[in-house]
């Protein structure tokens, strides 16, 4: 309890975390902790990876082969061939930016139109609150899956932006909703009042207090809309409702069931399977990594 | 901006309060929580503000930095600041610059008054850009100034997370964010009651120690009699709202004029002797009935209560040398 020599040392650097380990660093801890985390991380920068190179790997056209309609899991074709002889494992990573592309821009939109409405909406109260409350309610009862059908008589979907940004101005009302409540809690707390009493700006208060309080929950619904989107849109092509444009999983699955009889013929299984495949395997990548999100965002949690 | 920032003056600031009104909107109707206080806080001295739960003294520290929490309400009255104004009246970005930077606030739970999320030194630096301090280097230099001065290891604070703080230290740092930016009036609102009694006697020391070397000029909450008789220069004796009686700590723990604050004196249980020496107060404090009356507040609890204190209410006046008393029984009063 002496008074410490350190006064006198000078600061070194006014960016006080320098010399502790960066967000990486902690991170890779935090996921390395337990090996279904490194699993869900592999599976998810393996469709990443398949969504952004996976194009490139094959020709633009892919090859068809009238000899092997139909044709049973091989080395050739890891995954089997659909009704032209092309390898389903072709379409699949082909298919895939389409999918992940769209269910990415999807859970942007669905986030941060959520996340910022509801922030100001319980930070801020009074009419604000009031207007964007009223906004939300409207949102929520939009039934989202029936517009899409409706809009796509209209619009053209082949662009995924164009799916993912009406994925996400229907699907933010509920996002919304629970970041409001949680602010309203948030913004009792006393750390929050003191930041008041101290004088930080509300922006601040907002995007640096309160954001990061709430910032684990945020990134779960992050992947979780991820997940969400793609079940969206791949059940929208599925139904045939969305013109085909560009091959990609729900196009397959289509296809594989009402064009191939796959749910009648063991035959086309494969052409059925694989795209479904791809489906549980990334959404089981998505759930084992959401077990480690919780921490990343807890300082406490992080050290234990 | 930096050059005001670095301009220290040793001026201290007085406060001066008018008047001030302060209620909690409820469905039962607005119950007033500070109602007509008239208080003005010497420049340089600790003033003490003591009073029971739910006397108003926590409300009226909130409203000095016009920051009550709704549903209250500041109704009317000026909070005059020296140097910076009319705290009620000033516009929302000057009132929030005057935040910290002029008027340093400390909380009771200043456990909870820290970002779970953020190392201590990340929230100062936050803390100097919202006020746009050019010197960074400088802000993180006095606080780790500050922190050595309290008895603690600047650096491993500076990097650490609330919980890996105590209760005790966390109280310090709390004091440091109130400091940091050179505040000249600071409101200490129960500064240790979360505290065991030596963390509690360490950082009373600190509040003293800074107190004199920076010239400030304080305000110190509390509903704990010996905090305030161990600290304070003047005493403030609020009841129901209003001021009950106020001067020099040594007048009024030596000669208390008002029935209350007779009867929590009489209420500290002593070292030695016996045990029943010390009487508690009899009653509860006013409720929402009791604060509409026309009556003294103190009447239903009152000792030595007259024919008039049931009809009106005494008026807050001066009886010596900075003494008030609002009591019918004290001369001054007719």
């Amino acid at each position: 309890m002496s008074v410490a020599e350190s006064t006198s040392v000078s600061p070194k650097t006014p960016r006080v975390p320098s010399g502790h380990p960066t967000f990486i660093h902690t991170a890779w801890r935090v996921i390395a902790k337990k090996p279904g985390r490194i699993v869900g991380l592999a599976i998810i920068l393996f469709f990443a990876l398949m969504a952004i190179v996976g194009p490139y790997l094959y020709p633009r056209q892919l090859p068809i082969n009238p000899n092997a309609i139909y044709a049973a899991i091989s080395w050739k074709y890891p995954l089997g061939t659909d009704f032209e002889g092309t390898s389903n494992l072709a379409l699949i990573v082909t298919g895939a930016r389409y999918v992940l592309f769209a269910a990415f821009m999807a859970a942007i939109f669905t986030v941060v139109i959520g996340t910022v409405l509801g922030l100001v909406s319980g930070y801020y109260l009074g009419w604000s609150d009031s207007v964007i409350m009223r906004i939300t309610d409207f949102v929520l009862t939009i039934p989202g899956f029936p517009l899409l059908v409706v809009l796509s008589t209209v619009w053209n979907f082949g662009q995924p932006v164009a799916m993912g940004f009406v994925l996400g101005i229907t699907g933010w009302g509920g996002l919304a909703r629970a970041v409001r409540s949680q602010t309203l809690s948030l913004r009792e707390r006393g750390f929050i009042e003191a930041a008041h009493t101290l004088g930080l700006s509300p922006v601040h208060i907002l995007f640096k207090e309160i954001l990061p309080n709430i910032g684990s929950y945020i990134a779960m619904n992050l992947l979780l809309a991820v997940t969400g989107s793609i079940y969206a849109e791949v059940g929208l092509f599925f139904l045939g409702v969305v013109p085909f444009q560009v091959n990609n999983w729900g196009v397959m699955l289509n296809l594989a069931v009402f064009s191939a009889g796959a749910m009648s013929s063991v035959q086309a299984l494969p052409y059925l399977l694989s795209p479904l495949i791809a489906l549980l395997v990334l959404t089981l990548g998505v759930v084992l990594f959401l077990d480690a999100v919780d921490e990343l965002f807890n300082p406490r949690l992080k050290e234990a | 901006m930096a050059a005001e920032f670095e301009a220290r003056d040793f001026h201290a600031r007085g406060v001066q309060i008018r008047n001030l009104r302060v209620s909690y909107q409820t469905p039962q109707g607005d119950i007033p929580a500070v109602n007509g206080v008239n208080l003005s806080i010497a420049p340089g001295k600790i003033t003490g503000i003591i009073g029971e739960s739910g006397s108003g003294k926590s409300t009226l520290a909130m409203a000095l930095m016009n920051t009550v929490p709704r549903p209250g309400r500041i109704i009317s009255g000026s909070v005059v600041v020296d140097g910076i104004g009319d705290m009620l009246t000033i516009d929302k970005e000057s009132r929030r610059r005057a935040h910290g930077r002029h008027l340093g606030f400390v909380f009771q739970a200043s456990q909870n008054s820290l970002n779970p999320l953020r190392r201590i030194g990340a929230q100062v630096l936050d803390l100097g850009r919202s006020h746009n301090v050019k010197d960074l280097r400088a802000l993180i230099k006095r606080a780790k100034e500050l922190l050595g001065k309290m008895g603690l290891n600047a650096d491993r604070v500076l990097l650490s997370y609330q919980h890996e703080l105590s209760g005790g230290m966390r109280q310090r740092v709390g004091i440091m964010f109130a400091l940091v930016l050179d505040a000249r009036v600071v409101i200490l609102d129960e500064p240790t009651t979360a505290l065991d009694m030596l963390s509690q006697a360490s950082v009373l020391q600190i509040v003293r120690q800074i107190h004199q070397e920076r010239h400030l000029t304080t305000v110190l909450i509390s509903h704990d009699m010996g905090v305030v008789a161990d600290l304070a220069d003047n005493v403030v004796v609020m009841y129901g709202g209003e001021l009950a009686e106020q001067g020099s700590t040594e007048e009024v723990l030596a000669h208390p004029l008002h029935p209350y604050t007779q009867g929590l004196i009489k209420a500290i249980p002593r070292i030695s002797g016996p045990l029943d020496q010390a009487v508690a107060l009899p009653g509860l404090p006013p409720d929402s009935a009791a604060l509409m009356a026309h009556g003294c507040l103190f009447a239903g609890r009152c000792p030595k209560r007259l024919p008039v204190c049931g009809e009106s209410r005494p008026t807050y006046e001066s009886v010596g040398q900075g003494r008030y008393v609002a009591c019918f029984r004290v001369a001054g009063h007719d």
